[in-house]
């Protein structure tokens, strides 16, 4: 049973790496990967990050690895890209359009996808790519990914670079049952840039699938904004392994959306690596249906007055669920430290669960602050009662709050047009078969 | 509405011992409690540990995970920390074959 | 003596004495197995059900694993350990024996001498016999009753039965499992409807002639309407070499009726302090646990309130102390199985000296517990930098009419309060245990104003480092 999946996968890996002109060691890189996927065990489900998500969705058995993108079918659905400074558009995981103003890439900026960028930037590509944030061997779907993946988006700021526009991205799946985002984004010293990428797919199409990726790295005194908003179709099971590692001074901000899939696990690691490291993360979640929400978040460390702070809004309808393991650990000698983690949650639906489960593991002494706060309840009936005085239906008046819950979250996420796109995105399942 | 569904030949079940049978997508623990069976859920409603592993003793069936117990007719939690009951299911006996009325919808097992 | 010297020796029960085994009245061997457990039963002279349930249990205890979460437990010996020991007089003991810290403590505490003696496992008995025997007088004019465990099983066997086990039965975890297989010593209270105990019953008054609580197993029934508060332990070290404490106590609160448990656990740095509390509370009814854990090597400890009926409420307020060499796993639970139930929980935790100090707690709410309120607050000291702090807390939420909150925080002192207090002159030993004794006080005004005094000076104690 292992080795035709092997056999299976090595013949995606070549028509992958061929098609796309791929050097040797990238080759290499992904059949490596392809043995180690094939040694790695899939957790047992008793690891506490495991226990509530069914892990049959991890399982790939019967699913189509190798779908080759039908150019013909695909085509950029035509967006508004004004207030952006570029940007790429992809469908399982071929490049359908790709735009950099002028000014940018003048600034030394690389913003392509990861095919173009091994082969037009082999040196800063091979430097990146699952080498610091995101190795292959972080677990078996990761392993999976560094075989199978294509498409994706590079985004190189040089030292200096100064980058104020955001920069935008849209993936999304259509032909594909199975699909391996990758995102990689490297501000070097000093520089400043943010990327909105959109993750999007409908329940039309084929996608069952995917395994993605997001590596980010921070370096002294850069800044990043990255905001990630992820509207998969609601029969596709997707797991994404989300790693920055923040330098000194350095500055994350990171804002993370989500309303797809059916089941659907995040690892988001903020490694704050150097003194003076900050990272603010935020996270708007809204669960319906059946859908299951599992977020494992982690902001460590590691050295001194380094700060963190987490902020998850979810929103949970019917009979979906959310669960959240977060942790943040202060190891020895990151003191001066501040560290938060705060969830607020909202559950709608009758049969609507949630369980956040912060954890806290401080080794170091002289920390500044470090604390966390998690709230459970539904909708105020006080608030309700007053919205509805102004002649608003129930439902129209928990829709109202639940839109305030969100926005007060949204401006965490920056002045982004993909504001647009979320609030869009939030309406269209908030108000969708109400409870 | 029900469909009355061949679980296990009754020999296949000896006095005082339970067996886990899969049945239209449902893991059932059938138990001979002093010669008459008794269906109920496999899954603990406390931590979903597996209940067809567990002990019977008067009239109870007991979780291994962490001993909670139920009674084996009427589904009742009856030592903690068990609290919801487990559902049951109603058996018949037909030429030597337990028998199950199982409600029609698909019952996956929930995580 | 140094810290160091004063735990090594702790550590090692033999450099005390304790090699001559003739002391003993009786002894079972060493070890754990079918032999020895029917040997508990029939000294005990126990009722055919309960040999039969610490025979199953002990095949529970064989069959589960050592948890894979929570504190080192690798040094833990099963094999090489007594699991029933019947003591004389209990004069195996020289006072000279006793390790200096310890005997500082009762120095500094104030302990009357003949406390000590008996605190420490010396000498003759202690004169709370006389005592116990008044306060028994005066329970049975209201239908209280309120024995050793083993005198319940024998003068009270139907109540014994009907409870026993329910709560915690030998299943719940490894250690329930031992304890339901070995248990000895512990008290059994039973408060008929309506009665109000005004005193506080205390663990302390039960003389017996076995081992120190090695394997107490409590059980509190509170009918309808009724109160009682009942404290064990006490804040003066407790020397034993029973270096494996797991007990079990479970405790029923009927409609209406309110039951309090106070506990201060003071143990020897050598002890393994595993313990398994849980209670049921019913209509309109009230469990309150005090919990402070101030010695043992490792405690796991996390009093549950099963929330049963609408109206029930439960409280939980934890204080904890880990200094060199400890780990303090402490917390709580709250289950909400019915509607309009409401828990608090307050968890106090200090590390000083490199201690490890961790929270772990649960809040869950079963489907249809509609219109529940839970607060959960844990709050983290940490003195210097070796010391360590941890929050565990998990929240199953699966009903959405609740208001459920959590808050922790860990820090240090605060600059500002230490600046403050010594801008007054205060040197800044003075004012860190000033700090300090804000900080706990509101989980040690909860205890009795004798314990409180107490427990304040023996934090007080620690924070000096005079006493190791």
């Amino acid at each position: 049973m292992l080795s035709s999946v092997a056999s299976r996968e090595q013949q995606a890996i070549e028509e992958i790496s061929a098609r796309n002109d791929e050097p040797y060691w990238l080759l290499q890189h992904r059949l490596k990967a392809s043995c180690l996927y094939g040694d790695m065990m899939l957790p047992t489900g008793q690891e506490e990050e495991w226990r509530r998500t069914d892990l049959r969705a991890a399982n790939v058995d019967g699913l189509d690895l190798s779908a080759e993108p039908s150019i013909a079918a695909a085509e950029a659905p035509s967006r508004d890209e004004e207030g952006y400074g570029g940007h790429i558009v992809q469908q399982d995981g071929l490049t359908l359009d790709r735009q950099l103003t002028g000014d940018i890439e003048r600034q030394g900026v690389v913003f392509s996808d990861l095919h173009a960028a091994a082969r037009e930037q082999p040196e800063l590509f091979r430097a990146h790519f699952m080498t610091e944030a995101v190795q292959p061997i972080a677990w078996k779907l990761v392993a999976l990914h560094a075989a199978l993946w294509r498409g994706g988006v590079f985004l190189y700021a040089p030292a200096g670079a100064n980058i104020s526009v955001p920069l935008h991205a849209r993936v999304g799946a259509a032909d594909a049952e199975a699909i391996f985002p990758h995102t990689l984004v490297v501000a070097e010293e000093g520089s400043t840039v943010t990327l909105v990428e959109e993750h999007d797919s409908d329940e039309s199409g084929r996608h069952r699938f995917g395994s993605g990726v997001v590596e980010i790295l921070v370096r002294r005194g850069a800044a990043v904004r990255y905001v990630g908003a992820q509207d998969w179709s609601r029969r596709a099971n997707a797991f994404a392994t989300i790693r920055a590692i923040v330098g000194e001074e350095g500055k994350l901000e990171l804002g993370l959306v989500a309303t797809g899939g059916s089941i659907s696990k995040t690892n988001v690691e903020v490694i704050l690596s150097a003194p003076g490291a900050s990272a603010s993360i935020a996270g708007l979640f809204l669960a319906s249906g059946e859908q299951h929400m599992s977020y494992v978040t982690l902001q460590d460390h590691r050295a001194r007055s380094t700060t963190s702070d987490l902020l998850l809004k979810s929103a949970i309808k019917d009979s979906a669920q959310l669960v959240w393991n977060g942790l943040t650990r202060i190891r020895r000698g990151a003191g001066e430290s501040d560290a938060n983690q705060t969830s607020r949650n909202l559950l709608l639906g009758e049969n609507a669960r949630v369980a956040p489960i912060p954890v806290l593991e401080i080794e170091a002494y002289d920390v500044a602050r470090c604390s966390h706060g998690a709230t459970v309840s539904s909708v105020d009936e006080e608030q309700l009662y007053y919205i509805m005085s102004r002649g608003l239906s129930r439902r129209e008046a928990t829709e109202a709050i639940v839109d305030g819950f969100f926005r007060e979250g949204l401006d965490r996420l920056g002045p982004v047009r993909a504001h647009d796109f979320i609030g869009r995105v939030l309406e269209r399942r908030l108000v969708a078969k109400a409870a | 509405m029900f469909e009355l569904v061949k679980a296990a030949a009754t020999r296949d079940v000896p006095l005082g011992t339970v067996k886990v049978v899969e049945v239209s997508g449902r893991r059932i623990a059938l138990c001979n409690v002093g010669g008459e069976y008794f269906a109920v859920d496999d899954v603990c409603t406390h931590d979903g540990g597996p209940l067809g592993s567990g002990r019977l003793c008067d009239g109870e069936i007991e979780c291994p995970r962490h001993g909670g117990r139920f009674d084996i007719r009427s589904g009742r939690a009856t030592v903690f920390p068990a609290i919801n009951a487990i559902p049951t299911y109603p058996v018949s006996l037909n030429e030597g074959n337990v028998m199950l009325s199982l409600p029609e919808e698909a019952g996956g097992r929930n995580v | 003596m140094t810290d160091r010297k004063a735990i090594e020796i702790a550590e090692d029960g033999y450099k005390w004495g304790f090699h001559d085994e003739a002391k003993y009245l009786f002894r079972t061997e060493k070890g754990l197995s079918r032999k020895v457990v029917q040997e508990i039963a029939g000294i005990k002279e126990e009722p055919e059900w309960m040999r039969e349930m610490r025979l199953r249990a002990l095949e529970v205890f064989e069959s589960k694993p050592m948890p894979a979460w929570g504190p080192d437990l690798s040094a833990v010996n099963l094999d090489e350990m007594y699991y029933y020991a019947r003591a004389s007089d209990r004069a195996e003991r020289d006072w000279g024996d006793v390790p200096d810290y310890i005997r500082r403590t009762f120095d500094r505490l104030g302990i009357p001498e003949a406390e000590r003696k008996f605190l420490a496992g010396v000498g003759a008995q202690y004169d709370s016999e006389t005592v116990y025997h008044n306060i028994r007088q005066e329970l049975s004019k209201q239908g209280v009753i309120f024995v050793d465990m083993d005198t319940a099983v024998r003068e009270y066997p139907d109540l014994v039965r009907r409870y026993f086990g329910t709560i915690v039965p030998p299943g719940d975890n490894k250690f329930s499992a031992l304890n339901s297989a070995v248990w000895s010593g512990g008290s059994f209270i039973y408060v008929p409807e309506g009665a109000r105990v005004d005193v506080p019953l205390q663990a302390y008054f039960r003389i017996n002639a076995e081992n120190i609580g090695q394997f107490e197993r409590t059980l509190i029934i509170a009918e309808p309407g009724s109160f009682v508060h009942y404290i064990e332990g006490c804040t003066a070290p407790i020397y034993t070499s029973n270096s494996l404490h797991a007990a079990v106590v479970e405790v029923i609160v009927k409609k209406g009726a309110r039951v309090r448990y106070s506990t201060v656990q003071n143990w020897s740095t050598n002890v393994y302090n595993l313990v398994t509390k849980r209670s049921v509370a019913y209509e309109d009814a009230v469990i309150e646990w005090v919990d402070g854990n101030l010695g043992s090597k490792v405690t796991m400890k996390y009093p549950a309130i099963y929330l049963m009926e609408p109206g029930a409420r439960g409280e939980v307020l934890s204080l904890s102390f880990a200094g060199r060499g400890q780990h303090q796993d402490a917390g709580a639970k709250a289950v909400h199985a019915a509607p309009y139930t409401n828990s608090v929980i307050t968890s106090k935790s200090i590390s000083k000296d490199g201690g490890r100090a961790s929270y772990r707690g649960l809040v869950k709410a079963y489907r249809g517990a509609k219109g529940i309120r839970s607060s959960v607050r844990c709050d983290a000291l940490l003195l210097d930098e070796d010391s360590r702090s941890d929050t565990y807390p998990t929240m199953e939420i699966d009903e959405r009419d609740v208001t459920i909150s959590h808050e922790a925080s860990v820090s240090k002192v605060s600059e500002e309060q230490l600046f403050y207090l010594r801008s007054r002159g205060i040197d800044e030993q003075e004012a860190t245990k000033m700090i300090v004794n804000g900080f706990v006080e509101p989980v040690v005004k909860e205890l009795p104003m004798e314990y409180a005094v107490e427990l304040n000076r023996l934090i007080e104690l620690q924070l000096e480092g005079a006493i190791g």
